[in-house]
């Protein structure tokens, strides 16, 4: 599949000027490497990514705990996390602009902005989902209530979970790129986008490999590890 | 105090006794009296199961024993202690499915002693002689995904037994099965309960799954329940294959089967048949 994908990208490349050949894309983004001027933009792409994830998480997983344990919250929550997921969070990165500035901090806020909602719904539905009994076993065998969640809530809801952080993980990364090709003083986004401007098309097509190559990397990872815990549950 | 509780007349501090315990769910007019001026005693090494008909309450009067419900009116206590909460003492088996899916069934059945703060290889150990008596061996490292219906239930049970309680509290544990699995299941039960003997207070529809296991059948009546009748069992025990055709047994059925069936007539409304 990979390959195949490379052999047609090397063979349009030789029918157009406009696409950068695999072997120049390739030995432009090793330049980019052996100069350093890379890490700039690398590390800014990805301090955001793991800040706003980290925000999306430390907000979403409680949040949506809280949302799918309590009737009352949920009544309140479930049409407004409906109706929100109809808007492209993207539209605020203007406001968010306007309170971070240009960098990695509004960078950030976009990806927590967008990662929150799924990783919210996903841990919502993963205590919903609890075998109703599980509490009651609890309580009958006097659990405390860091014992009843460590125990009780967090493994059987284990799966939800690591849905939630792979997709959290792709939509904050998807965002960062996004604010980036917007505004940024630095990212790969940024470097991709200054590429295009300049018509450097083998720097352009190597920082879109790279960003390929990270977002599945890490998504297989999680991935991966998704797939050994449903294993373990059956 | 010189006040006479109905404990006098019906049991010792040792036992389980409900005094005079009524249960009342809401509060005004949309109030509904479940359990109304319960009284009796579980004897030690006896096993009591509770029959009646539907939303009668007899799940209401287990989770008051298993400290999950707070009586509205008196008192249960076990062991002269005033139940306030769930105890370590008791332990429960519910009508479902509880088991842990992401654990293996050795860590099922230890999860109760893993909670009590045992180290792993006494817990491990006591586990082990639990799957052993509920014939699970074997089985050990399978998680519950991969076992039948009948099966998770024995590792409840097991789960519960390692807790070696006083007081085992069964919600019509076999209420999910099929009917082969069921009797299978409730002879095993009770071969296993003639090695604990603890105090079982065992929830059913099933009026011969009643009769077969227990010394005692409470029938409880119709909403607001209150204990209508206790049947000795006087069947000799052990209890091998064929009781259930002894005539007695069916004598006894047909008695449980006849006040039921009054009761249940008054939830369905006059005119109501049951089979």
């Amino acid at each position: 599949m990979l390959v195949a994908l490379i052999l047609l990208w090397a063979l349009l490349s030789t029918m157009s000027d406009l696409v950068a050949s695999p072997a120049e894309s390739l030995s432009a983004l090793m330049d980019r490497f052996a100069d350093g001027s890379i890490y700039r933009h690398l590390n800014a792409t990805m301090q955001a990514v793991a800040i706003g994830f980290l925000i999306a998480a430390a907000v979403g997983f409680p949040l949506g705990y809280a949302i799918g344990r309590s009737k009352f919250l949920g009544a309140v929550f479930d049409p407004l996390v409906a109706g929100a997921f109809a808007i492209p969070r993207v539209i605020f990165f203007p406001i968010l602009l306007q309170i971070f500035g240009v960098g990695v901090g509004a960078q950030s806020a976009m990806a927590a902005l967008a990662a929150v909602f799924p990783i919210m719904v996903s841990t919502t539905a993963g205590v919903r989902a609890i075998n109703p009994l599980l509490p009651k076993l609890a309580r009958s065998l006097s659990l405390s209530p860091l014992q009843t969640v460590t125990k009780i809530y967090v493994p059987a809801m284990a799966p939800s979970l690591m849905v939630g952080i792979r997709i959290g993980f792709s939509i904050a990364f998807i965002n960062v790129i996004i604010a980036e090709f917007f505004a940024a003083r630095a990212g790969l986004g940024l470097l991709a986008l200054r590429a295009y401007g300049m018509l450097d098309l083998p720097t352009m097509y190597g920082i879109i490999v790279l960003l390929a190559a990270i977002a599945l990397i890490g998504n297989l990872a999680l991935w991966a590890v998704e797939r050994r815990l449903g294993n373990k549950q059956l | 105090m010189s006040h006479i509780s109905p404990i006098d007349s019906v049991g010792h501090d040792s036992d389980v006794v409900f005094d005079n315990i009524g249960m009342t769910f809401g509060t005004g007019t949309g109030s509904t009296q479940a359990v109304a001026n319960v009284s009796g005693a579980i004897p030690e090494g006896k096993f009591v199961s509770v029959v009646g008909p539907s939303g009668c309450g007899k799940s209401t009067l287990l989770d008051m024993v298993g400290g999950l419900l707070k009586p509205t009116q008196g008192t249960v206590s076990i062991n002269g202690e005033t139940v306030t909460g769930p105890r370590k003492d008791t332990a429960m088996v519910f009508q479902e499915d509880s088991t842990l899916h992401w654990r293996t069934v050795l860590d099922n059945v230890a999860f109760g002693l893993e909670v009590k703060g045992l180290p792993k290889t006494e817990r491990y150990e006591s586990a082990r002689r639990m799957i052993e008596l509920v014939g699970l061996s074997g089985f050990e490292d399978h998680r519950p995904g991969q076992l039948s219906g009948g099966m998770k239930q024995r590792v409840a049970i097991a789960r519960a037994l390692a807790m070696e309680p006083r007081v085992l509290l069964m919600d019509e544990p076999f209420g999910a099965l099929d009917q082969q699995t069921r009797q299978f299941i409730g002879r095993e039960l009770l071969h296993i309960w003639e090695k604990t003997r603890n105090r079982v207070l065992f929830i059913t529809h099933d009026i011969q799954e009643a009769v077969y296991l227990s010394d005692e059948v409470w029938v409880m009546s119709a909403r607001p329940s209150v204990v209508k009748e206790v049947v000795t069992i006087d069947l000799p025990r052990p209890r091998p294959e064929g009781t259930h055709s002894l005539p007695r047994f069916r004598e006894l059925e047909d008695h449980l089967w006849a006040l039921v069936k009054v009761e249940a007539e008054k939830t369905l409304g006059p005119g109501a048949r049951l089979a």
